[in-house]
Protein backbone atom coordinates (compact mmCIF):
# COMPACT_ATOMS: atom_id res chain seq x y z
CA UNK A 1 0.00 0.00 0.00
CA UNK A 2 1.30 3.25 -1.23
CA UNK A 3 1.47 6.27 1.35
CA UNK A 4 -0.63 9.56 0.19
CA UNK A 5 1.31 12.61 2.02
CA UNK A 6 -0.48 15.60 3.25
CA UNK A 7 0.35 19.07 2.67
CA UNK A 8 -0.27 19.59 6.58
CA UNK A 9 3.18 19.11 7.60
CA UNK A 10 4.09 22.99 6.04
CA UNK A 11 2.01 23.98 8.92
CA UNK A 12 5.11 23.78 10.45
CA UNK A 13 7.37 21.32 13.23
CA UNK A 14 5.40 21.93 16.10
CA UNK A 15 2.01 21.04 15.41
CA UNK A 16 3.07 18.13 13.43
CA UNK A 17 5.26 16.79 16.65
CA UNK A 18 1.91 17.20 18.57
CA UNK A 19 -0.25 14.26 16.10
CA UNK A 20 2.68 12.48 16.49
CA UNK A 21 3.59 12.09 19.80
CA UNK A 22 1.36 10.41 22.78
CA UNK A 23 -0.79 12.55 24.65
CA UNK A 24 0.63 13.77 28.45
CA UNK A 25 0.83 10.58 30.52
CA UNK A 26 -1.86 12.26 33.35
CA UNK A 27 -4.40 12.75 30.65
CA UNK A 28 -4.15 9.28 28.97
CA UNK A 29 -4.13 7.42 32.38
CA UNK A 30 -7.60 9.24 33.01
CA UNK A 31 -8.94 8.36 29.77
CA UNK A 32 -7.92 4.95 30.34
CA UNK A 33 -8.08 4.10 33.70
CA UNK A 34 -10.38 4.30 37.13
CA UNK A 35 -6.89 4.30 39.42
CA UNK A 36 -5.84 7.40 40.92
CA UNK A 37 -3.49 9.08 38.72
CA UNK A 38 -0.27 8.35 41.02
CA UNK A 39 -0.48 4.63 40.69
CA UNK A 40 -1.87 4.14 37.12
CA UNK A 41 1.98 3.77 34.91
CA UNK A 42 3.38 2.04 38.24
CA UNK A 43 1.84 -1.03 38.84
CA UNK A 44 3.68 -3.98 38.42
CA UNK A 45 0.90 -6.71 36.79
CA UNK A 46 2.35 -9.61 35.47
CA UNK A 47 0.36 -11.00 32.34
CA UNK A 48 -0.56 -14.76 32.20
CA UNK A 49 1.02 -16.53 29.53
CA UNK A 50 -2.08 -16.83 27.52
CA UNK A 51 -2.27 -13.15 27.69
CA UNK A 52 0.78 -12.80 26.52
CA UNK A 53 0.85 -15.21 23.89
CA UNK A 54 -1.79 -13.55 22.66
CA UNK A 55 -0.77 -9.95 22.42
CA UNK A 56 2.93 -10.75 21.00
CA UNK A 57 3.25 -10.40 17.00
CA UNK A 58 1.59 -13.56 15.38
CA UNK A 59 4.59 -15.87 13.75
CA UNK A 60 3.61 -14.36 9.90
CA UNK A 61 4.37 -10.78 11.02
CA UNK A 62 7.57 -11.94 12.29
CA UNK A 63 8.25 -13.76 9.12
CA UNK A 64 6.46 -11.14 6.94
CA UNK A 65 10.19 -9.14 6.03
CA UNK A 66 11.68 -12.75 4.79
CA UNK A 67 8.41 -13.03 2.84
CA UNK A 68 7.91 -8.92 1.73
CA UNK A 69 12.27 -8.86 1.10
CA UNK A 70 11.68 -12.17 -1.21
CA UNK A 71 8.54 -10.01 -3.48
CA UNK A 72 11.00 -7.15 -3.37
CA UNK A 73 14.06 -8.70 -5.19
CA UNK A 74 14.36 -7.37 -8.67
CA UNK A 75 14.24 -9.94 -10.60
CA UNK A 76 11.94 -9.36 -13.66
CA UNK A 77 11.35 -5.55 -13.24
CA UNK A 78 13.96 -4.41 -15.88
CA UNK A 79 15.29 -5.80 -19.27
CA UNK A 80 18.30 -7.07 -17.70
CA UNK A 81 16.57 -8.28 -14.96
CA UNK A 82 13.74 -10.20 -17.11
CA UNK A 83 17.18 -11.53 -19.32
CA UNK A 84 18.80 -13.05 -15.69
CA UNK A 85 15.29 -14.07 -14.85
CA UNK A 86 14.99 -16.18 -17.84
CA UNK A 87 18.76 -17.07 -18.13
CA UNK A 88 18.41 -18.55 -14.74
CA UNK A 89 15.17 -20.47 -15.08
CA UNK A 90 16.48 -21.73 -18.51
CA UNK A 91 19.74 -23.01 -16.57
CA UNK A 92 17.45 -24.75 -13.49
CA UNK A 93 15.02 -26.42 -16.27
CA UNK A 94 18.36 -27.91 -18.22
CA UNK A 95 19.56 -28.65 -14.64
CA UNK A 96 16.14 -30.88 -13.59
CA UNK A 97 15.56 -31.89 -16.96
CA UNK A 98 19.31 -33.90 -16.93
CA UNK A 99 19.11 -34.62 -13.64
CA UNK A 100 15.62 -36.59 -13.99
CA UNK A 101 16.77 -37.83 -17.63
CA UNK A 102 20.19 -39.51 -16.22
CA UNK A 103 18.15 -41.13 -13.02
CA UNK A 104 15.18 -42.09 -15.17
CA UNK A 105 17.51 -44.26 -17.48
CA UNK A 106 19.44 -45.37 -14.48
CA UNK A 107 16.12 -47.05 -12.95
CA UNK A 108 14.74 -48.50 -16.29
CA UNK A 109 17.88 -49.87 -17.19
CA UNK A 110 17.85 -51.52 -12.80
CA UNK A 111 13.92 -52.45 -13.57
CA UNK A 112 15.42 -54.31 -16.39
CA UNK A 113 17.96 -56.34 -14.76
CA UNK A 114 16.67 -60.11 -13.52
CA UNK A 115 16.75 -60.50 -9.40
CA UNK A 116 18.32 -57.98 -8.63
CA UNK A 117 17.02 -54.68 -10.96
CA UNK A 118 14.44 -53.85 -8.01
CA UNK A 119 17.05 -53.98 -4.89
CA UNK A 120 19.45 -51.77 -6.31
CA UNK A 121 16.74 -49.34 -7.25
CA UNK A 122 16.34 -49.28 -3.69
CA UNK A 123 19.51 -49.66 -2.47
CA UNK A 124 20.49 -45.97 -4.15
CA UNK A 125 16.93 -44.42 -3.50
CA UNK A 126 18.70 -45.44 0.19
CA UNK A 127 22.03 -44.11 -0.53
CA UNK A 128 20.43 -40.67 -1.69
CA UNK A 129 18.40 -39.98 1.43
CA UNK A 130 21.36 -41.05 3.94
CA UNK A 131 23.53 -38.71 1.50
CA UNK A 132 20.62 -35.91 1.10
CA UNK A 133 20.70 -36.12 5.17
CA UNK A 134 24.10 -35.36 5.97
CA UNK A 135 23.63 -32.56 3.49
CA UNK A 136 20.44 -31.24 5.47
CA UNK A 137 22.28 -31.72 8.91
CA UNK A 138 25.36 -29.77 8.04
CA UNK A 139 23.17 -27.26 6.13
CA UNK A 140 21.28 -26.97 8.49
CA UNK A 141 23.95 -26.63 11.67
CA UNK A 142 25.64 -23.97 9.72
CA UNK A 143 22.08 -22.13 8.88
CA UNK A 144 20.64 -22.28 12.65
CA UNK A 145 24.32 -20.66 13.72
CA UNK A 146 23.95 -17.61 11.74
CA UNK A 147 20.21 -17.65 12.08
CA UNK A 148 19.67 -17.49 15.67
CA UNK A 149 23.21 -16.09 17.05
CA UNK A 150 24.30 -13.77 14.26
CA UNK A 151 21.74 -12.61 12.15
CA UNK A 152 21.19 -8.97 12.44
CA UNK A 153 17.84 -8.36 12.80
CA UNK A 154 17.74 -10.19 16.50
CA UNK A 155 18.46 -6.93 18.42
CA UNK A 156 15.54 -5.35 16.73
CA UNK A 157 13.14 -8.38 17.65
CA UNK A 158 14.47 -9.50 20.70
CA UNK A 159 14.09 -5.42 22.11
CA UNK A 160 10.69 -5.66 20.65
CA UNK A 161 7.54 -7.71 22.70
CA UNK A 162 8.36 -10.81 20.88
CA UNK A 163 6.99 -13.84 22.92
CA UNK A 164 9.87 -16.31 22.99
CA UNK A 165 8.49 -18.94 21.76
CA UNK A 166 7.12 -17.37 18.73
CA UNK A 167 10.81 -15.45 17.87
CA UNK A 168 11.94 -19.20 18.18
CA UNK A 169 9.73 -20.50 15.51
CA UNK A 170 10.05 -17.73 13.24
CA UNK A 171 13.57 -18.61 13.66
CA UNK A 172 13.47 -22.35 13.26
CA UNK A 173 11.14 -21.92 10.28
CA UNK A 174 13.72 -18.93 8.75
CA UNK A 175 16.50 -22.13 9.12
CA UNK A 176 14.19 -24.90 7.29
CA UNK A 177 13.75 -23.29 4.61
CA UNK A 178 17.38 -21.69 4.15
CA UNK A 179 19.28 -24.68 4.52
CA UNK A 180 16.11 -27.13 2.63
CA UNK A 181 15.45 -25.36 -0.32
CA UNK A 182 18.86 -26.16 -2.21
CA UNK A 183 17.76 -30.12 -1.11
CA UNK A 184 14.49 -30.14 -2.07
CA UNK A 185 15.45 -28.84 -6.02
CA UNK A 186 17.97 -31.47 -6.45
CA UNK A 187 15.52 -33.90 -4.79
CA UNK A 188 12.41 -33.33 -6.88
CA UNK A 189 13.39 -34.48 -9.97
CA UNK A 190 15.45 -37.79 -8.75
CA UNK A 191 11.99 -38.63 -6.87
CA UNK A 192 9.93 -37.69 -9.61
CA UNK A 193 11.79 -40.48 -11.65
CA UNK A 194 11.61 -42.85 -9.26
CA UNK A 195 7.84 -42.11 -8.56
CA UNK A 196 7.64 -42.89 -12.27
CA UNK A 197 9.10 -45.82 -12.66
CA UNK A 198 7.53 -46.98 -9.33
CA UNK A 199 4.13 -46.42 -10.84
CA UNK A 200 4.83 -48.02 -14.10
CA UNK A 201 6.13 -51.31 -11.92
CA UNK A 202 2.90 -51.38 -9.96
CA UNK A 203 0.64 -51.13 -13.20
CA UNK A 204 2.02 -54.13 -14.49
CA UNK A 205 0.48 -57.05 -14.02
CA UNK A 206 3.43 -58.92 -12.80
CA UNK A 207 3.75 -56.72 -9.76
CA UNK A 208 4.70 -58.52 -6.93
CA UNK A 209 4.21 -56.34 -3.65
CA UNK A 210 6.90 -57.58 -1.69
CA UNK A 211 9.13 -56.67 -4.24
CA UNK A 212 9.82 -52.97 -2.44
CA UNK A 213 10.71 -54.63 0.47
CA UNK A 214 12.41 -57.55 -0.37
CA UNK A 215 14.57 -56.49 -3.22
CA UNK A 216 13.03 -58.88 -5.75
CA UNK A 217 12.19 -57.51 -9.25
CA UNK A 218 8.22 -56.81 -9.17
CA UNK A 219 8.10 -55.88 -13.13
CA UNK A 220 9.78 -58.48 -14.93
CA UNK B 1 10.38 5.77 34.74
CA UNK B 2 13.71 3.99 34.31
CA UNK B 3 14.87 2.36 37.25
CA UNK B 4 17.84 0.21 37.76
CA UNK B 5 19.29 -0.67 41.09
CA UNK B 6 22.49 -2.76 41.24
CA UNK B 7 22.76 -3.17 37.75
CA UNK B 8 25.84 -5.36 36.98
CA UNK B 9 27.18 -7.40 34.04
CA UNK B 10 30.29 -9.25 33.81
CA UNK B 11 32.01 -10.89 30.63
CA UNK B 12 33.55 -13.77 32.69
CA UNK B 13 36.17 -11.59 35.09
CA UNK B 14 35.89 -8.51 33.47
CA UNK B 15 33.09 -6.43 34.79
CA UNK B 16 31.59 -4.04 32.07
CA UNK B 17 28.79 -2.54 34.49
CA UNK B 18 29.35 -2.48 37.93
CA UNK B 19 25.98 -2.73 39.82
CA UNK B 20 24.23 1.00 39.09
CA UNK B 21 21.69 2.63 40.86
CA UNK B 22 20.42 5.23 38.75
CA UNK B 23 16.01 6.43 38.36
CA UNK B 24 14.97 8.42 35.57
CA UNK B 25 11.67 9.90 36.19
CA UNK B 26 8.87 10.52 34.29
CA UNK B 27 9.21 13.74 32.18
CA UNK B 28 13.04 14.19 32.29
CA UNK B 29 15.68 13.60 29.47
CA UNK B 30 18.62 11.96 30.81
CA UNK B 31 22.05 12.19 29.32
CA UNK B 32 24.34 9.28 29.69
CA UNK B 33 27.90 9.96 29.06
CA UNK B 34 31.37 8.54 29.19
CA UNK B 35 34.78 7.74 27.51
CA UNK B 36 34.44 4.89 24.90
CA UNK B 37 34.33 1.25 26.61
CA UNK B 38 32.49 2.61 29.92
CA UNK B 39 29.86 0.46 29.71
CA UNK B 40 27.07 3.19 28.53
CA UNK B 41 26.40 0.74 25.51
CA UNK B 42 25.91 -2.18 27.36
CA UNK B 43 23.59 -0.33 30.12
CA UNK B 44 21.45 0.60 27.37
CA UNK B 45 20.98 -2.82 25.59
CA UNK B 46 20.67 -4.46 29.20
CA UNK B 47 17.42 -1.65 29.48
CA UNK B 48 16.30 -2.84 25.95
CA UNK B 49 16.25 -6.33 27.15
CA UNK B 50 18.88 -7.36 24.62
CA UNK B 51 21.58 -8.41 27.17
CA UNK B 52 20.73 -10.39 29.93
CA UNK B 53 21.90 -8.65 33.38
CA UNK B 54 24.30 -10.41 36.12
CA UNK B 55 22.52 -9.43 38.76
CA UNK B 56 20.15 -6.24 39.76
CA UNK B 57 16.51 -5.29 38.13
CA UNK B 58 15.64 -3.16 35.46
CA UNK B 59 12.33 -1.35 35.96
CA UNK B 60 10.81 0.10 32.77
CA UNK B 61 7.30 2.15 33.28
CA UNK B 62 7.04 0.69 37.23
CA UNK B 63 7.36 -3.21 35.39
CA UNK B 64 9.97 -5.69 35.85
CA UNK B 65 11.63 -6.24 32.99
CA UNK B 66 12.18 -10.38 34.66
CA UNK B 67 9.49 -10.55 35.58
CA UNK B 68 7.11 -9.52 32.53
CA UNK B 69 9.11 -8.96 29.61
CA UNK B 70 6.56 -8.49 27.06
CA UNK B 71 4.64 -5.73 29.21
CA UNK B 72 8.06 -3.82 29.95
CA UNK B 73 9.29 -3.88 26.72
CA UNK B 74 5.84 -2.93 24.71
CA UNK B 75 6.56 0.27 26.89
CA UNK B 76 9.83 1.18 25.36
CA UNK B 77 11.17 2.24 21.94
CA UNK B 78 14.87 1.73 21.69
CA UNK B 79 17.08 3.10 19.21
CA UNK B 80 20.61 1.02 18.97
CA UNK B 81 23.71 3.24 17.76
CA UNK B 82 24.00 0.18 14.79
CA UNK B 83 20.62 0.22 14.20
CA UNK B 84 19.81 -2.66 11.61
CA UNK B 85 16.31 -2.14 8.80
CA UNK B 86 15.83 -4.85 6.53
CA UNK B 87 16.98 -3.79 2.98
CA UNK B 88 14.62 -4.85 1.00
CA UNK B 89 11.32 -3.73 2.93
CA UNK B 90 10.36 -0.07 1.79
CA UNK B 91 10.03 2.80 4.61
CA UNK B 92 6.59 3.01 4.99
CA UNK B 93 6.68 -1.73 5.07
CA UNK B 94 9.41 -1.29 8.20
CA UNK B 95 7.00 1.40 10.05
CA UNK B 96 4.41 -0.99 9.49
CA UNK B 97 6.46 -3.99 10.62
CA UNK B 98 7.92 -2.28 13.62
CA UNK B 99 4.18 -0.81 14.92
CA UNK B 100 2.89 -4.40 14.05
CA UNK B 101 5.73 -6.13 16.85
CA UNK B 102 4.05 -4.01 19.47
CA UNK B 103 0.99 -5.32 18.13
CA UNK B 104 -0.57 -1.96 16.40
CA UNK B 105 -1.84 -1.62 13.07
CA UNK B 106 -4.90 -0.04 11.51
CA UNK B 107 -5.31 3.79 9.85
CA UNK B 108 -3.54 5.44 13.32
CA UNK B 109 -0.67 3.79 12.48
CA UNK B 110 -0.85 4.77 9.12
CA UNK B 111 -1.47 8.35 9.50
CA UNK B 112 1.22 8.37 12.59
CA UNK B 113 3.78 6.65 10.16
CA UNK B 114 3.03 9.27 7.28
CA UNK B 115 3.21 11.89 9.69
CA UNK B 116 6.84 10.83 10.90
CA UNK B 117 8.21 10.39 7.90
CA UNK B 118 7.04 13.61 6.52
CA UNK B 119 8.45 15.48 10.30
CA UNK B 120 11.99 13.71 8.55
CA UNK B 121 11.39 14.37 5.11
CA UNK B 122 11.14 11.19 4.25
CA UNK B 123 8.23 11.38 2.42
CA UNK B 124 9.26 10.96 -1.55
CA UNK B 125 11.37 8.02 0.00
CA UNK B 126 8.65 6.02 1.95
CA UNK B 127 8.08 3.30 -1.07
CA UNK B 128 11.55 2.76 -1.60
CA UNK B 129 13.38 0.53 -0.77
CA UNK B 130 15.83 1.04 2.58
CA UNK B 131 18.53 -0.46 0.72
CA UNK B 132 18.82 2.88 -1.31
CA UNK B 133 18.65 5.19 1.51
CA UNK B 134 21.88 7.51 2.60
CA UNK B 135 23.27 6.62 6.58
CA UNK B 136 21.22 9.74 7.85
CA UNK B 137 18.21 8.68 5.72
CA UNK B 138 18.49 5.04 7.33
CA UNK B 139 19.11 6.71 11.06
CA UNK B 140 15.36 8.95 10.61
CA UNK B 141 13.97 5.93 9.65
CA UNK B 142 14.90 4.21 12.71
CA UNK B 143 13.84 6.99 15.25
CA UNK B 144 10.65 7.24 13.19
CA UNK B 145 10.24 3.61 14.06
CA UNK B 146 11.25 4.01 17.84
CA UNK B 147 7.87 6.96 17.81
CA UNK B 148 5.59 4.74 15.73
CA UNK B 149 3.56 2.64 18.46
CA UNK B 150 3.57 5.84 21.06
CA UNK B 151 6.09 4.23 23.62
CA UNK B 152 6.61 5.59 27.20
CA UNK B 153 9.86 5.36 27.78
CA UNK B 154 12.61 5.77 24.88
CA UNK B 155 16.32 4.78 24.96
CA UNK B 156 18.46 5.96 22.30
CA UNK B 157 22.01 5.50 21.92
CA UNK B 158 23.87 7.98 19.67
CA UNK B 159 21.33 9.63 18.41
CA UNK B 160 23.03 12.74 16.28
CA UNK B 161 24.84 10.39 14.20
CA UNK B 162 24.10 10.87 10.52
CA UNK B 163 21.41 13.61 10.90
CA UNK B 164 21.97 16.75 9.12
CA UNK B 165 21.55 19.55 10.92
CA UNK B 166 17.83 20.13 10.00
CA UNK B 167 16.79 16.67 11.18
CA UNK B 168 19.16 17.14 14.15
CA UNK B 169 17.18 20.20 15.54
CA UNK B 170 13.88 18.22 14.51
CA UNK B 171 14.57 15.67 16.58
CA UNK B 172 15.70 17.59 19.66
CA UNK B 173 11.99 19.41 19.09
CA UNK B 174 10.64 15.61 19.21
CA UNK B 175 12.63 14.94 22.39
CA UNK B 176 11.64 17.91 24.13
CA UNK B 177 7.79 17.60 23.58
CA UNK B 178 8.53 13.94 24.50
CA UNK B 179 9.51 14.90 28.14
CA UNK B 180 7.08 17.43 28.18
CA UNK B 181 4.48 15.18 28.02
CA UNK B 182 5.78 13.15 30.62
CA UNK B 183 7.44 10.69 29.10
CA UNK B 184 11.03 9.24 29.76
CA UNK B 185 14.00 9.75 27.90
CA UNK B 186 17.64 8.34 28.34
CA UNK B 187 20.50 8.78 25.58
CA UNK B 188 23.61 8.28 25.83
CA UNK B 189 25.73 10.59 23.66
CA UNK B 190 29.43 11.71 23.13
CA UNK B 191 28.50 14.75 21.70
CA UNK B 192 28.75 17.11 24.93
CA UNK B 193 27.33 20.19 23.98
CA UNK B 194 23.82 17.81 22.73
CA UNK B 195 23.46 16.54 26.32
CA UNK B 196 24.39 20.35 27.72
CA UNK B 197 21.46 21.65 25.80
CA UNK B 198 19.43 18.83 26.06
CA UNK B 199 19.67 16.63 28.96
CA UNK B 200 17.75 17.67 32.44
CA UNK B 201 20.25 15.25 34.19
CA UNK B 202 23.50 13.91 33.08
CA UNK B 203 25.17 10.70 34.52
CA UNK B 204 28.93 10.00 34.21
CA UNK B 205 29.95 6.86 33.83
CA UNK B 206 33.44 5.67 33.92
CA UNK B 207 35.21 1.47 34.23
CA UNK B 208 31.70 0.68 34.67
CA UNK B 209 30.28 2.72 37.48
CA UNK B 210 28.81 5.64 37.71
CA UNK B 211 31.09 8.75 38.46
CA UNK B 212 28.47 11.40 39.11
CA UNK B 213 24.81 12.02 38.66
CA UNK B 214 22.77 15.47 38.42
CA UNK B 215 22.03 18.43 36.94
CA UNK B 216 25.05 20.17 35.04
CA UNK B 217 25.41 22.78 37.56
CA UNK B 218 25.51 20.20 39.75
CA UNK B 219 28.26 18.53 38.45
CA UNK B 220 29.77 21.76 37.37
CA UNK B 221 30.03 22.12 41.50
CA UNK B 222 31.40 18.75 42.23
CA UNK B 223 34.15 19.14 39.33
CA UNK B 224 34.98 22.53 41.51
CA UNK B 225 36.40 24.71 38.93
CA UNK B 226 33.04 25.03 36.62
CA UNK B 227 33.53 25.82 32.66
CA UNK B 228 31.51 23.70 30.07
CA UNK B 229 30.38 20.45 30.18
CA UNK B 230 33.48 19.34 28.24
CA UNK B 231 35.40 20.47 31.35
CA UNK B 232 33.37 18.77 33.81
CA UNK B 233 33.52 15.34 31.64
CA UNK B 234 37.23 15.35 31.71
CA UNK B 235 37.88 16.52 34.97
CA UNK B 236 35.65 13.94 35.99
CA UNK B 237 36.81 11.08 33.67
CA UNK B 238 40.30 11.90 34.01
CA UNK B 239 42.17 15.16 31.68
CA UNK B 240 45.19 13.42 31.73
CA UNK B 241 44.52 11.44 29.11
CA UNK B 242 43.90 14.69 27.00
CA UNK B 243 47.24 16.46 28.68
CA UNK B 244 48.91 13.69 27.65
CA UNK B 245 48.04 14.04 23.62
CA UNK B 246 49.16 17.11 23.88
CA UNK B 247 52.56 16.06 25.28
CA UNK B 248 52.74 13.29 22.24
CA UNK B 249 52.15 15.75 19.50
CA UNK B 250 54.76 18.54 21.06
CA UNK B 251 57.37 15.76 21.68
Amino acid sequence: MRWKFSMRRKLGTEAVIGTILPVERGKDAAVTSTRPPHLVDHTTTVAPLTTRFRTSPTLLHVLSPKYLSAKARPLGKTESQSGRLILFLVIGAVFWLFVFGMFYRLLKYFRGIPEIGALLAAKLLGLMFVSLFGILILSNVVTALSSFFLAKDLDLLVAAPVDWLRLYGAKLLETTAHSSWMVVLVATPVLTAYGIISIRAWRSPRYCPSSSFLGRSGAR
Amino acid sequence: MIELKSLTKKYGSFTAVDSIDLSVPDGELFGFLGPNGAGKTTTLRMIAGILQPTAGSIHLAGIDLAEDPLAAKSKLGFIPDRPFIYEKLTGAEFLRFVAGLYGQDGDKVEHRGRELMALFDLEEWADELVESYSHGMRQKLIISSAFIHRPEVIVVDEPMVGLDPKAARILKDLFREYVKRGHTIMMSTHTLEVAEALCDRVAIIQNGKIRSVGTIEELRDEATGGGGLEEIFLKLTGERAARDAMEVLDA
